[in-house]
């Protein structure tokens, strides 16, 4: 049989860049969430709540933990946008210094668990045998207690803190992202690609991490953009009884704790940092969301 | 080791939060008199047309008295669930409020002039060397079993709280008893090892009720479920959780003689276990709810409006307080001691924490306490950065370029150990980590549970400034505070000398002698700066009008001031 011009090119020719991009998975992905609109809601929204965690010093009106004796509960006004606590401080500075904690925890807790969640669930799901049994029996144990429960108990063993709550984020998260990277590798490691790396002899680290771990992460990415919501959710929830943010950290969940006693007196106290939260949460789960839609090659078209 | 759990447990039980006061109604201040609300005088201004032209007339009607019907019920609120309703072993904080109400203890004090009175005693006498204390009882006086009160009961009283398997604070009351005697069935004797002080008021503590040893025998174990008493209030049921329900005892007739002789009138006392304030304040608003202590923040609601009744009165005892570990360098230094009271501003405390309703406290005790002594005022250690500064540098801290104190090139850092439920130590916390950076102390928060933080205060001695508090009547708290063997010693304060002083106070009877000994080691705690105090707060007690003749007691807890002998709803 002979061959057309265009098909000899096609495997002759390397493909043109443009052609290669549009073939790219993630470049698809890309086009996808950037052509959805609740997606870039979420993308704006955080980011414009992680610039301004990290501009905060520059941002904010007052240092956060302030006191000012004369001023304490005062309601929104211009010199104090969200109004004073207890204590008088500026609840805008706080929300913004705030933004700090509950982020960087939330991020660094995620990332913890990402981490080490893929490095077990590369080792369970590649070698099988022992290996595969030992870490997916205590995956099962860590994953019989409920969530939040093995979270209390981490931290009650480490002791509270914002530091432990990271900590204890991280372990709490591993198991579910063992599991979630282990049936991949499964799946993924009789690929003919991986095979074919075998055959010339690739090392399995290198199999493990540079061939099979960019064709899974996808799903990674989107349940760790989920899980990051829960766990600022998590943050502020162990801050709110007592666990987390130590005072007088600005930290939002351990600011609606402190409100809470006043709710009835200075609503303010406890409505600002909790609308930080849901904000947060929501601008998470929107991208999270996006990042779905962005990777499921069902919804493409 | 398992001994010395029991202890502290027992002790934590009279530490700490807002109220204390194992028991004790009302304190003996005998000064302030007791104010009820009675009305005699209605004023009633009425606006008649007379001709056409208004004319106002002003005319004084002297109230009928109202005969008091019975029944009703009365809802009261508790923050959670007591451990347990023993008489023996509810405290202050927990559960006293309810035993005081169905049990009544050997004395009380006067309505009017604030004196140890009988309650359950028809008199009692004191041998002269005061060893020796007998009490006549009032006859006729039944518990809830039926059992009818004797001299017996009180001996089975006192042999109870000796177990050393239980755990209660009537052994902490009887501590100056060697044994207790019943001389017929309503005549018993209490045998002290040293004169006391104090133990006539112990005698007025809701802790030292006398148990029936059937009513104990026939519940066995669950006798904290279900206790019985001899008071105007039957214990009638617990819900975990939810609430503890008293109804009226129809056989009362054995009140105090400041109150009416007879049966309480309301029907049913409903005490709600509400851990939120803000359900309390919903269900003060929607009516549901007559009787409650209400947080200092929350009172202006209450302030203006006629439908309700607030009683205030200052704390008793100290609280929140800094205490230190003597043994911890630089804490074990007076002047370091010094330079951190005089750091610290005590208004500005009042300020935030307390939203002003508070007044400043410069001793160990509080005005109110017997025992006070006013001049403590004089001699406190106030607000004066500039003389903490001096002291610092005189004990050789330089400020480096971060104006934080620091000696030889080493920075420093202390840490503050508050407990985690208590909202007023957490605030006092925050607030003096602000005003010690001002001297250039670096004092970092560690917030813990209240049975960690207690055993890390008073079992472990694990901490360098701690937050607690105590409550307490008198002035045998500066024996169990600085004492080498007091129980609430926190931060081991080991002085013989003044351990002798405590002794000789504790047995010194003679008031005047027992004053000016009070006096002097007031003054020497207060020129140690053995411990920092902070503030006298008020606590506040909001009860709806529809409830009439509420009595109160001067000063103490507010709910243990409350008596309902005379109350009713019209």
């Amino acid at each position: 049989m002979k061959l057309t011009q265009a098909q000899s090119g096609s495997i002759l020719k390397p493909p043109s860049w443009r052609t290669a991009l549009h073939d790219n998975p993630w470049w698809l992905a890309a086009q996808m969430f950037l052509h959805s609109q609740l997606a870039m809601i979420g993308f704006i929204g955080l980011s414009l709540l992680i610039l301004s965690a990290i501009f905060a010093p520059l941002l904010a009106p007052y240092p956060p933990t302030q006191l000012d004796y004369d001023h304490p509960l005062e309601a929104p006004s211009s010199a104090h946008w969200m109004g004073t606590d207890d204590l008088g401080r500026d609840i805008f500075s706080r929300v913004l210094y705030g933004g700090r904690e509950s982020l960087k925890v939330g991020l660094i807790g995620v990332t913890i668990a990402v981490i080490g969640g893929v490095c077990l669930g590369m080792l369970a799901g590649f070698y099988g045998g022992w290996l595969d049994n030992l870490i997916m029996r205590i995956v099962d144990i860590m994953l019989a207690f409920p969530y939040i429960l093995l979270l209390l108990s981490i931290v009650a063993v480490l002791g509270p803190g914002l530091g432990t709550v990271m900590i204890a984020l991280g372990l709490a998260g591993i198991p579910f992202y063992t599991r979630l990277i282990r049936g991949s590798v499964l799946a993924a490691k009789n690929f003919e690609y991986v095979t074919a790396a075998r055959v010339v002899g690739v090392s399995p680290f290198a199999i493990m991490f540079r061939h099979i771990l960019p064709n899974i992460i996808a799903p990674v990415i989107v349940y760790a953009t989920l899980d990051l919501g829960g766990s600022i959710m998590a943050t502020s929830g162990l801050s709110y009884i007592g666990l987390g943010a130590q005072p007088p950290s600005p930290e939002w969940g351990a600011m609606l704790n402190a409100g809470r006693k006043f709710i009835m007196q200075a609503g303010w106290m406890s409505i600002y940092p909790g609308l930080m939260i849901f904000f947060a949460i929501l601008f998470v789960n929107l991208i999270g969301d996006g990042l779905r839609d962005a990777f499921d090659p069902k919804l493409r078209r | 080791m398992k001994n010395s759990q029991k202890k502290w447990w027992n002790w934590l039980s009279l530490v700490v939060v807002a109220c204390m006061l194992a028991a004790c109604a009302a304190p003996a201040s005998q000064a302030a008199p007791a104010v009820t609300v009675v009305e005699k005088e209605i004023k009633v201004i009425e606006t008649k047309i007379v001709e056409g032209t208004p004319q106002v007339v002003e005319r004084i009607v002297t109230a009928t008295p109202v005969t008091p019907q019975v029944g009703g019920k009365m809802v009261l609120t508790l923050y959670t669930d007591p451990p347990s309703l023993d008489q023996q072993v509810v405290n202050g904080t927990l559960g006293a409020d309810v035993a005081m109400r169905y049990g009544a203890t050997l004395l009380t004090y006067d309505l009017e002039s604030g004196a140890l009175v009988g309650y359950l005693a028809e008199s009692w006498s004191n041998s002269p060397d005061g060893l020796e204390l007998t009490f006549k009882l009032k006859s006729g006086v039944k518990f809830h079993n039926g059992e009818p009160l004797t001299a017996q009961d009180f001996v089975y009283t006192f042999e109870r709280s000796q177990d050393p398997n239980f755990a209660n604070l009537a052994k902490d009351m009887f501590a100056s008893v060697s044994k207790v005697e019943a001389v017929d069935d309503l005549t018993v004797k209490f045998v002290l090892s040293a004169p006391s002080y104090s133990f006539l008021d112990n005698l007025a503590s809701t802790s030292t009720q006398p148990v029936n040893k059937k009513a104990v025998e026939a519940a066995g174990d669950g006798y904290g479920k279900s206790p019985v008493g001899v008071g105007p209030f039957i214990f009638k049921e617990w819900v975990t959780g939810e609430k503890i329900v008293l109804e009226r005892n129809p056989d009362f007739n054995w009140g105090p003689a400041y109150a009416h002789q007879g049966p309480a009138y309301i029907q049913e006392l409903e005490f709600r276990i509400l851990p939120e304030p803000a359900t309390i304040i919903a269900g003060l608003e929607a009516g549901e709810i007559d009787f409650s202590e209400v947080y200092a923040s929350d009172i202006s609601r209450y302030e203006n409006s006629d439908k309700y009744v607030i009683w205030q009165a200052p704390m008793l005892g100290i609280y929140p307080y800094v205490a230190f570990n003597y043994s911890v360098p630089p804490l074990d230094d007076v002047r370091f001691r010094q330079a951190l009271s005089y750091a610290t501003d005590k208004e500005s405390i009042i300020k935030v924490v307390a939203q002003g309703r508070a007044v400043v406290q410069w001793g160990p005790l509080s005005d109110g306490m017997s025992g006070y002594w006013p001049g403590v005022e004089y001699i406190g250690l106030g607000y004066d950065l500039p003389k903490a500064q001096a002291l610092m540098a005189d004990l050789g801290y330089t400020l480096n370029a971060d104006g934080m104190l620091e000696k030889d090139g080493e920075p420093f850092k202390l840490t503050v150990k508050a407990d985690s439920t208590d909202p007023n130590a957490m605030k006092t916390a925050e607030v003096l980590k602000e005003q010690y950076k001002a001297l250039g102390v670096d004092l970092e928060i560690q917030l813990e549970e209240m049975g960690v933080f207690y055993d890390d205060l008073l079992g472990k001695n694990n901490f360098e400034i701690g937050l607690p508090g105590l409550g307490w009547p008198n002035d045998d708290l500066l024996w169990m505070m600085f004492h080498k063997d007091g129980p609430v010693n926190m931060g081991k304060y080991t002085n013989d000398e003044l351990s002798a002083q405590l002794d000789t106070l504790r047995s010194t009877v003679d008031t005047e002698a027992h004053l000016k000994l009070s006096a002097e080691i007031q003054k020497f705690a207060v020129e140690n700066a053995l411990v920092i105090p902070t503030f006298t707060m008020l606590q506040y007690l909001v009860y709806g009008s529809r409830v009439k003749d509420v009595t109160f007691k001067a000063g103490g807890d507010p709910r243990y001031a409350a008596e309902f002998f005379d109350a009713y709803i019209p």
